[in-house]
């Protein structure tokens, strides 16, 4: 077959799609053909990837740039020893968890998962429900349950679903779908609609007679009962065809948004109109979070049980808990100041004392988790976020994140006893918070950034959850601002 | 008896694979070059290697044995993706990995040029490379903390990866390495 030649523009922009895994399928076809075809081009996409596989594991870039936002603050001899040691332990951690299999009867670990807990550990999982509105949802549908491979079914009311590959799916029920993999779901009734990242461009559904491949957008699908198929294209474009049917239509069509009147065909699946009753809803983004790094997942509603051992994960979970409240009361907060923390009971503040070298004292401030660094006065119009972290396993547990906030932190509380008295003042009326001695904040690093919008934690628990509750400064109202 | 032979099979694997971790993921990176992905899949080896490393002959050496495994379980990985199934097929994959064992020298050669070439890396664009190899930072977060678009962050990196390239190249043909 007779090849264009590909310039080196396009060349690079293959390599790093490649490596990005944003790779359409077109362009993974492309990739393909040429890597079979050019000898040349495939040595130097070896020589491209192999580098960018050792720039992961180059002790230069550990000792580089801002090492301190993210520091492990263990006592390895290198940072370059930490990432080694980090890399083979979250492989073998793995390799541990088939141990435990093996080691366990078949009927104890059947006992594990039925001790009352919602949640998962991070394996096999593609996504999490990140928010439930829905009086008939089945027991087993939850804020916080982590979506496998499989069907999905929500009855009736909405939900909404963040895949790992950052593609976030609105639905409204019933509705029901078949997940395959990050890359692709089947439709097989009801309304779903997606927003896809640049990362994960090439997301396709299935429907029974459609396929629809994300070219950068958003996109709402219906599938009626009868198995027929509506497409409306939000923001962006995608690549969608029937795959039945008459002429063009079977054909792939690139429908744009912004070009729909330069569109000669009308396909019969393509609904110019937006009707936003008949869809589901574009999906909702948190407008306070302007990021989130690490191991942090963010849930648009809370989860409604966080006794101990209710709401497990391998991650730190994070949600709002009551937006634009004014306070009835002060509110003592835990840490207040930018700065790298680690929190500690008296006891361990005096071991640290006598054993932290004088490397870990410059980067941190030991603090004890009573103290006591601020007070956010009555009246004050906040909103408020709990990170909850009570992972799976029974053995010490090790998570770290950030979450950066379009406002000002005002506070963090972290002292169980604190926590307890600022449930009935910013706590959600409808959660069950842990109210007795389950929270419990020991060896943990909390830094707040200087701009105080970011919040870094670096939390271990072994036995008690941890829980960080974040108090931001709300907008004031335009009412407020005008009496000003 | 060497001391390796006397170690017991599980201490013997976690030496075998913390010594070989490195290539082996470089490996599977060259079959499947998205990290996360790799990631997973080099799970997959080390449970499969764990749970067959009785059959391990340890006169012979651990890599080539440990990259079939990966080999198959990139293979089987690519299974469960569209996207990875049209990029890799079989034939290219074999391909792949026969031309990689190919280059291993030079590969090496380069791998050391690229220290010396990212202590040329400006300070701005080296801890944008921290943020997104060492950190695991997603483009996102990098994007935000600088106060840029996605768009131009990822354009960024893309740069910089290129730079890098042309100066390991730039490196082999100054001392003669011919690539």
């Amino acid at each position: 077959m007779n090849m264009k030649p590909i310039g080196n523009e396009e060349w690079d922009s293959l390599l790093d799609k490649a490596i990005s895994g944003t790779l359409s399928d077109h362009e993974a076809q492309a990739l393909n053909r040429i890597l079979k075809s050019d000898q040349d081009r495939l040595d130097d996409y070896i020589r491209y990837v192999d580098m960018h596989g050792s720039l992961y594991q180059e002790p230069l870039l550990a000792v580089a740039g801002k090492m301190d936002n993210m520091i492990d603050y263990e006592t390895l001899k290198s940072e370059a020893a930490r990432r080694d040691n980090i890399d083979f332990w979250k492989t073998f951690a793995a390799v541990a968890s088939i141990a435990a299999l093996v080691a366990l009867s078949l009927n104890l670990w059947q006992v594990i998962p039925g001790s009352g807990s919602q949640g998962f550990d991070q394996e096999d999982y593609l996504g999490i429900v990140t928010s439930l509105k829905s009086e008939e949802s089945p027991s087993d549908l939850f804020v916080g349950k982590g979506l496998q491979r499989g069907l999905f079914r929500l009855d009736a009311g909405k939900a909404q679903v963040r895949l790992d590959n950052g593609v976030e799916l609105s639905m409204r029920g019933p509705v029901e779908f078949d997940v395959f993999g990050l890359d692709h779901i089947t439709l097989m009734t009801g309304r779903v609609t997606a927003n896809v990242p640049p990362q994960a461009i090439g997301f396709r559904i299935d429907t029974p007679d459609m396929e629809v491949v994300d070219l950068g957008t958003e996109f709402a699908l219906k599938v009626d009962k009868a198995g027929e198929s509506r497409l409306h294209v939000l923001e962006g474009e995608v690549e969608a065809r029937m795959k039945m049917g008459m002429d063009y239509e079977n054909e792939p069509l690139v429908i744009a948004k912004d070009r729909l009147a330069e569109l000669d065909l009308n396909p019969s699946y393509l609904e110019r109109e937006y009707d936003p009753n008949s869809f589901a809803p574009s999906p909702l983004k948190d407008p306070l979070i302007r990021a989130i790094g690490g191991q942090v997942h963010n849930l648009q509603d809370p989860p409604k049980d966080l006794r101990h051992g209710r709401f497990k994960h391998d991650y730190l979970m994070l949600f709002p808990e009551r937006r634009n409240f004014s306070l009835p009361q002060s509110l003592q907060v835990n840490l207040a100041k930018p700065g790298t923390y680690r929190v500690m009971s008296e006891n361990a503040l005096k071991q640290y004392l006598d054993t932290a070298t004088s490397k870990q004292r410059e980067r941190e401030k030991p603090v004890l988790s009573s103290l006591i660094q601020g007070k956010i006065p009555e009246n004050t119009l906040v909103h408020s976020y709990l990170i909850h972290f009570d992972a799976s396993a029974n053995e010490n547990h090790r998570a770290k994140g950030r979450v950066r906030f379009k406002n000002k932190i005002l506070g963090v509380i972290l002292h169980g006893p604190n926590l307890n008295e600022s449930d009935s003042i910013v706590g959600h009326s409808d959660i069950a918070y842990e109210s007795k001695q389950g929270r419990r904040t020991e060896n943990d690093i909390v830094r707040i950034s200087s701009d105080c919008q970011q919040v870094f934690m670096n939390f271990e628990i072994h036995g008690f959850i941890d829980q960080a509750r974040i108090i931001v400064e709300a907008d004031p109202s335009p009412v407020a601002v005008a009496q000003k | 008896m060497s001391s390796e032979e006397k170690l017991d099979p599980r201490s013997r694997f976690i030496q075998l694979f913390m010594s070989h971790e490195k290539q082996i993921y470089r490996y599977i990176l060259s079959l499947m070059p998205h990290s996360q992905d790799a990631q997973d899949v080099l799970q997959e080896t080390a449970i499969a290697l764990y749970n067959k490393i009785g059959d391990y002959d340890p006169t012979r050496p651990f890599a080539p044995w440990a990259f079939r495994f990966a080999y198959h379980m990139t293979l089987k990985h690519r299974e469960k993706s569209s996207r990875w199934h049209r990029f890799l097929d079989e034939d290219l994959m074999k391909e792949i990995a026969s031309r990689q064992s190919m280059l291993t020298p030079e590969l090496d050669q380069r791998r050391e040029y690229l220290k010396e070439c990212l202590a040329e890396v400006p300070q701005d664009k080296r801890s944008m490379l921290t943020d997104y190899y060492f950190e695991d930072e997603t483009v996102d977060v990098i994007a935000d903390s600088q106060g840029k678009t996605v768009e131009a962050t990822y354009k960024a990196l893309q740069r910089v990866r290129k730079t890098l390239m042309h100066c390991i190249q730039g490196k082999m043909q100054a001392r003669g390495v011919t690539a």
